[in-house]
């Protein structure tokens, strides 16, 4: 575990060694890639609003009635896996010196990142 | 077959073909705007090729330097307040004569009070302040470019877009009905079949992710690129209202963006988020709308209150009062912004505990804005003020915006809102908050930054003619709304019943006869200037004794900015400067400069999103999905190329700055008494006048 947290941090996780200007400018990407997530984020948020007010109200079929709820639970937690690995794989593959470890330490701690921005 | 390729599009949707076969006062009013367009086209092309200047039209619309997006923000703005202000006029005409019935339809009225709404607020104010935000912001905080220029180009294009789409409805099929805000059920496919209502939702949503990108764009520019030395605390006040936007942009476009896709759901595909029956609420709609809504307002208000703020401390040759307070107060209403929405329907039907919570925190807004006001009078006081264009606007917007402000507080109670509200008393509170706050802001900081970027000063005569106009036009047009409003005059009305309202409606129609001259006198001044350029040059870059960074450039500014990025140890650093006598110091090393290259990238994105949603307009499903995918093919496309770049040599930018920067040093400059003369050269003196 030889990760090193830079005194100028941005959102995300600051890995490794400072590479002087390279590092800046894809500093200035991670972060506007940061941004444009949370925008993604409140995107998302709004339609699980509307979705948290209509139940209540609905007269008709439910999610419950629609859909196998069981068979998209799995669904949904494969492709949350997938995604999860996705990034332990990128960890492991940008930094190999640190071992396969460090995908899966850095993954499975979401306070890491959040704690880095 | 013709279906399949035309889909809903006949030939009867075209409006030229309705005049011709059912000619009255209405389809003539909509011919004769549809036929400005082609007209328009046809004028432009052949302007084009009789002067040459495909070519240089070209380099524009490829460009991806910051100042020449922000110029076509602008020219777009410009030609969509055209098409607002005749749509305003029309209005007030009809409710002029409207005693039992004007000459509009009623279906032709809601369009123009739809249309009107919002062209002002989406593609006229929107891109005014982007426009304004491209110019000035990267030369403030001493960037030579925004931090994503491809994006830029894009969110430009996306804006374009929908702006196209708005057009279009003028010449084929119809607008929607429902007014700027679109509620639905009667925006629904059951009560609003035809095109109307497409039209509005996919014009604001490809604008609308056009602002979110904009807004990411410039938090991150500001965030990531201030030279060195540029801590928050130093930027200048326009810089700090410009990131509290893009803060605002990222967090409230996108419940407009999540409430239109299932506004569109609802339509295209039948779902039940918004509709009557079937388990739909359409509250849901109206409060996720009011949620980009309301932040929406002070999207648009910040950045003017930016340039209200440079005009206070650069027209009176002092530093700006109350800096930390101004900059705590910005930040203060864009917090509150987003817990307010609820007070734009009080009448929903919650209990009283939640409207009186919605109301205080209304109340509340009108503290952080008092602390700006009173600031900016603090920095008026014992001054070197001058009474030019930008001042004219300052002191309108002292005047007129606190009234607006203050009716504001008078309909955030929510006992007499439940009286006041959908009348007219709220058309007169919103235009009186937007016209004295937003426009005046907008047109202030054309007529201040115009000779940063053109080199050439606009006609202070002139400009200060159309400020007067743009004032007295707003009292006469919509303070009479005030008193009709309490009259009980409901908003939105083609025609009414009271006798007593006609001296009213008439006095509100005169001033917008005088609002359609206050924007014929814009383009004026500008034409005016142009003609007599020569005699308004500024080649110095500093014609009002500016303050920030941006005026330490040559004006027409070179596209690389700056030709060293400059160093920051204080706020006013330019002033600062100035007064010490280091400004225009020889520079001992130059390097060379790599801009980013011009690219097509947004331009092909402006055609394939039209062509989305002309698309889905008329159910063309072949040029939606052709459109769709060729979007993101253009996407991947470029993403895997690299971003090219030219670089500007070292000697090259050595030449120009050196010759700039000798002849400032040896150059005598005009003091303040000066400044509206031809003397003027950019080229500011100190006044002997000592601040208290």
């Amino acid at each position: 575990m030889s990760f090193s947290i830079r005194k100028s941090l941005h959102p995300g996780l600051n890995l490794g060694e400072d590479h002087g200007d390279d590092h800046l400018e894809a500093e200035t990407s991670v972060f506007g890639f940061w941004v444009f997530m949370m925008s993604d984020l409140v995107t998302f948020g709004m339609f699980f609003a509307v979705f948290a007010t209509t139940m209540p109200l609905a007269c008709c079929p439910g999610p419950k009635e629609l859909f196998d709820l069981g068979s998209v639970a799995w669904q949904t937690a494969f492709l949350l896996a997938s995604s999860l690995t996705s990034g332990m794989a990128i960890l492991t593959a940008t930094f190999p010196l640190c071992g396969p470890s460090l995908g899966s330490t850095v993954c499975m701690s979401p306070v890491v990142s959040s704690g880095v921005s | 077959m013709l279906d399949a390729i035309f889909g809903r599009l006949t030939w009867d949707s075209i409006i030229l073909v309705q005049a011709v076969e059912q000619p009255n006062i209405n389809t003539f009013i909509t011919a004769s705007a549809a036929a400005m367009m082609p007209v328009g086209g046809v004028m432009i092309v052949a302007l084009l090729t009789w002067m040459k200047w495909w070519k240089p039209l070209f380099e524009w619309l490829t460009s991806v330097d910051h100042k020449k997006i922000g110029t076509m923000y602008i020219i777009f703005a410009v030609i969509m307040l055209f098409r607002g202000v005749v749509e305003g006029m029309l209005m007030r005409a009809n409710q002029a004569v409207g005693l039992n019935g004007g000459f509009l339809s009623s279906d032709h009225f809601n369009q123009l009070f739809t249309t009107h709404g919002t062209n002002m607020i989406f593609f006229v104010a929107m891109p005014f302040l982007f426009g304004l935000i491209n110019i000035v912001v990267p030369l403030q905080i001493g960037a030579r470019d925004v931090a994503f220029p491809r994006l830029n180009q894009i969110s430009l294009g996306l804006t374009a877009a929908g702006g196209f789409l708005f057009m279009i409805s003028l010449m084929i099929g119809e607008f929607s009905t429902g007014g700027w805000t679109g509620y639905p059920s009667f925006t629904g496919r059951l009560a609003n079949p035809g095109v109307g209502p497409d039209y509005y939702i996919l014009a604001i949503a490809i604008s609308g992710i056009g602002s979110t990108l904009t807004g990411v764009n410039f938090s991150v520019t500001i965030y990531k690129l201030r030279t060195a030395g540029m801590s928050f605390m130093r930027m200048p006040l326009f810089t700090w209202t410009a990131l509290c936007t893009s803060i605002l942009l990222i967090f409230a476009m996108p419940p407009l963006t999540a409430c239109c896709a299932m506004l569109g759901l609802d339509r295209f595909l039948g779902f039940h988020f918004f509709t009557n029956d079937m388990g739909g609420n359409l509250m849901n709609f109206i409060n996720l709308f009011w949620m980009f809504g309301h932040p929406e307002v002070y999207i648009l208000i910040l950045p003017a209150f930016g340039v209200m703020s440079e005009i206070a401390s650069t027209y009176s040759g002092k530093r700006l009062y109350g800096y930390t307070s101004i900059v705590a107060a910005t930040m203060c209403i864009a917090v509150l912004s987003f817990t307010v929405w609820l007070h734009h329907f009080f009448t929903m039907g919650q209990s009283a505990t939640v409207n009186a919570a919605f109301g205080v925190a209304t109340l509340l807004i009108a503290i952080p804005t008092g602390v700006k006001i009173y600031d900016w009078l603090a920095t008026l006081w014992g001054g070197r003020i001058r009474f030019t264009a930008p001042m004219i606007y300052l002191c309108g917007f002292f005047v007129l915006f606190t009234i607006g402000g203050l009716s504001g507080v008078i309909l955030a109670s929510p006992t007499l809102d439940y009286q006041l509200h959908n009348s007219q008393f709220l058309v007169a509170h919103f235009h009186n908050v937007i016209i004295p706050g937003v426009l005046f802001g907008i047109l202030a900081g054309i007529h201040i930054w115009f000779p940063k970027i053109y080199g050439f000063r606009l006609m202070e005569s002139l400009s200060r003619i159309t400020a007067f106009l743009w004032a007295i036009g707003f009292i006469l047009a919509f303070m009479p709304l005030y008193q009709t409003g309490m009259m009980g005059m409901t908003r939105r009305t083609v025609a009414y019943q009271d006798p007593d309202l006609v001296p009213w409606m008439i006095v509100s129609g005169i001033g917008s006869l005088i609002l359609g001259l206050a924007f014929l006198f814009i383009l004026l001044t500008i034409f005016v200037s142009v003609l007599n350029r020569k005699k308004l040059m500024v080649p110095f870059g500093d014609p009002w004794d500016g303050r920030s960074l941006e005026w330490a450039t040559p004006a027409p500014t070179p596209e690389w900015n700056f030709a060293v990025l400059p160093k920051v140890e204080c706020r006013d650093v330019f002033a600062d400067a100035k007064e010490k006598g280091t400004a225009y110091q020889p520079i001992e090393k130059y390097d060379d400069i790599e801009m980013p290259a011009n690219t097509y990238y947004g331009f092909i994105i402006m055609i394939m999103a039209s062509g989305l949603g002309f698309g889905l307009v008329w159910h063309m499903w072949w040029l939606a999905i052709l459109s769709f995918l060729g979007a993101i093919a253009t996407a991947i496309i470029y993403a895997f190329l690299p971003q090219k770049h030219y670089v500007i040599p070292a000697a090259e930018v050595r030449e120009i700055d050196e010759a700039w920067r000798r002849a400032a040093r040896e150059g005598r400059g005009v003091t303040r008494d000066d400044e509206g003369n031809q003397a003027n050269q950019g080229l500011a003196r100190p006044d002997n006048i000592t601040n208290p």
